[in-house]
């Protein structure tokens, strides 16, 4: 039989993890082991309703399972947010080119996660953190609305070590909150380690993408060395389909995660 | 030269069904209005009128990819709907010269990496394309402005060349060369005089377009040209006229954008279709949001959907793959409700460009 690559491979939800008001981790095993890179996405179907794109974010070296983020924002996250463990759901995929984790080995590392936007960073710092002699330091700089609504609490002060450093800040605080207050952008103005061999990796939304290029411009980094994980309604999977592109890239099969200096020309590259 | 053979018009439609296809759809004229018809269908001739007029309004996309159809089934459904147009053989006839373009187009976007469209793979495989030239050319026509011949050069498996009597036929294929051996009793050897009669034909139509696109002239390089001209007047002139009802990207040979979408078919049994999409159409580009709020969408306003049309064609796609997404066919002309006509709007790029470049 011919492989149909528009059919979902059927996977068990195992769990549902609530992270905020808005933000849930699912658990999912396929029948199928699917092998993904760090930054490769999967199309999630919930049965009947649709499917919606996701880059995992647990670790690309586990392949029976994978966890993924999701903020609930729209008809068919709606549905997956009601769901139970134990429930069906489908996958397709891997797609796009995923993090150019390759060209990064030996640099040092600039990640910068907006809100639900750390989901598939997490992918990435599970790879880097699964071989730390191939980079340099990791400088993780998170933002959120406010503490509510961060991702992965428990997980911050594991991630911090001598080679990896953790900052985050909210734009609203509340009562419980008592670290720094303001957007994301603000922890990029000074690093303690060379930034001619480093990368910026960054997730969140598109303003707040567009600020991080900017502001890593202003810093002294050069457009190449920003990798952007740009926002694009992407459906098909493999560039057929049509309605993802920034200019002649498609995100689906180009990205999702592209370089600043591929887009930079194109007007409506930041446009919501 | 692959041998010329000549096909009486009253054994054509002979000739048409020794092509391979449990299906063998041509382009016919019929009461004065064409449509795509199975031959078996339709009037010999009504067949031999259809190779004769000017490039049919709906090309051979339309065949090749079906408005909609379901391409997958899940859950409890059973069956996969790949493995029907995996099995499914057709013969498309009377593909004009600017369709066999397009389909070397298609077959980049739809077969090339990272993976093929299966169905597209299939239909492509599984069709046998028997071109012609174009005796007429319609009104909106212009692939002289592109450089391009009004006669199939590429992707044919057999060409049909009309002339006096009947048509010239020519294999493009190997696929082709079969059929022209079993038909070889219908056939006989052209003449001179009918090569004469075709390369004059040809030669006719050529002077015909080159006459009626006299007054449009195109800028020699779109991707250096196009995107300085985006802020100018006449494109919002232009767009005055768009009331985006997406006819232009239907009708096009070469515009290929679907829509995905679920649905359930039974007590746990779901299908997923695809229907033709428009990059015209409001919520083409726009992605999920929280209900009763504006959901972000990357070309919202009108003129970055009206402008994107001609980005893609004239502008990303010479980058991604050196070759225009357009043909010069003047389907999108014929069609439009607001008389938009791709050569006027792109002649004004190369006069804005002249002037300010």
């Amino acid at each position: 039989m011919a492989n149909n690559v528009y059919r979902p491979i059927r996977a068990d939800l195992l769990e549902v993890k609530p992270e905020t008001p808005t933000i849930k981790t699912f658990r999912i095993a396929p029948d199928e082991p699917i092998a993904f890179r760090a930054g490769q996405f999967v199309q999630l179907t919930v049965p009947g309703v649709g499917e919606a794109p996701f880059t995992p974010s647990s670790s690309p070296s586990v392949q029976e399972e994978m966890a993924i983020t999701v903020l609930r924002t729209g008809t068919v996250t709606d549905v997956l947010h009601q769901m139970e463990d134990g429930a069906e759901l489908g996958l397709r995929g891997p797609f796009g080119k995923g993090y150019p984790t390759e060209k990064m080995q030996g640099h040092n590392l600039v990640v910068v996660g907006g809100g639900v936007g750390l989901a598939p960073l997490r992918s990435l710092l599970h790879h880097v953190f699964e071989h730390p002699e191939d980079y340099g330091r990791v400088a993780i700089c998170y933002g959120a609305r406010n503490p509510s609504e961060l991702l992965y609490k428990d997980s911050f002060a594991d991630w911090v070590s001598d080679q990896v450093s953790f900052d985050v800040t909210v734009d609203v605080p509340d009562e419980t909150w008592d670290g720094k207050v303001g957007v994301v952008t603000n922890l990029l103005e000074d690093f303690d380690f060379d930034i001619e061999k480093c990368y910026v990796v960054s997730c969140g939304p598109l303003i707040m993408l567009r600020f991080v290029a900017l502001t890593c411009l202003n810093v002294g980094f050069k457009p190449e060395q920003i990798y952007l994980s740009m926002n694009r309604k992407m459906s098909c999977g493999f560039g057929k389909c049509g309605r993802c592109n920034i200019g002649p890239l498609y995100l689906c099969k180009d990205g999702p995660d592209v370089c600043y200096d591929e887009i930079k020309d194109y007007k409506d590259a930041f446009s919501v | 030269m692959p041998s010329l053979k000549f096909i009486p018009d009253d054994r054509l439609v002979e000739l048409l069904l020794l092509v391979p296809g449990e299906r063998k759809v041509a382009n016919v004229q019929s009461d004065g209005s064409e449509l795509w018809e199975h031959v078996e269908a339709a009037q010999p001739a009504e067949v031999n009128a259809g190779l004769r007029a000017a490039r049919p309004f709906y090309s051979a996309k339309s065949v090749l990819m079906p408005v909609s159809e379901v391409i997958a089934r899940y859950g409890r459904a059973e069956g996969d709907p790949l493995d029907e147009a995996a099995q499914a053989t057709m013969a498309v006839i009377g593909v004009r010269g600017c369709e066999c373009r397009a389909l070397a187009y298609l077959d980049k976007v739809m077969l090339d990496e990272p993976m093929a469209d299966p169905f597209y793979e299939a239909r492509r495989k599984n069709a046998t394309i028997v071109g012609v030239d174009c005796a007429l050319a319609a009104d909106s026509c212009f692939c002289n402005l592109l450089g391009e011949t009004a006669y199939p050069e590429v992707n044919f498996d057999v060409n049909l060349s009309p002339i006096g009597g009947g048509l010239l036929a020519e294999a493009g294929s190997e696929k082709g060369e079969l059929v022209m051996a079993e038909a070889a009793s219908l056939l006989s050897d052209a003449t001179a005089e009918q090569v004469a009669e075709r390369d004059a034909m040809r030669q006719r139509t050529a002077e015909q377009l080159a006459s009626q696109n006299a007054d449009y002239e195109f800028p020699e390089d779109f991707v250096e040209s196009l995107p300085t001209t985006l802020e100018e007047l006449f494109w919002r002139v232009e767009l005055g006229n768009c009331v985006q009802c997406g006819g232009c990207t239907a009708v096009c040979p070469q515009c290929y954008c679907f829509l995905m979408f679920d649905r359930g078919s039974g007590e746990g049994a779901y299908e997923r279709a695809r229907a033709w999409d428009s990059c015209q159409f409001t919520g083409y580009s726009q992605m999920a949001g929280p209900p009763g709020t504006v959901k972000p969408d990357p070309r919202r306003d009108h003129m970055s959907k009206f402008q994107h049309r001609f980005a893609h064609k004239f502008w990303y796609n010479p980058l991604i793959m050196g070759i225009l997404g357009c043909v010069g066919c003047g389907r999108c002309a014929d069609t439009c409700p607001g008389g938009i006509d791709l050569r006027k709007v792109l002649s004004q790029v190369n006069t804005e460009y002249a002037r300010h470049g």
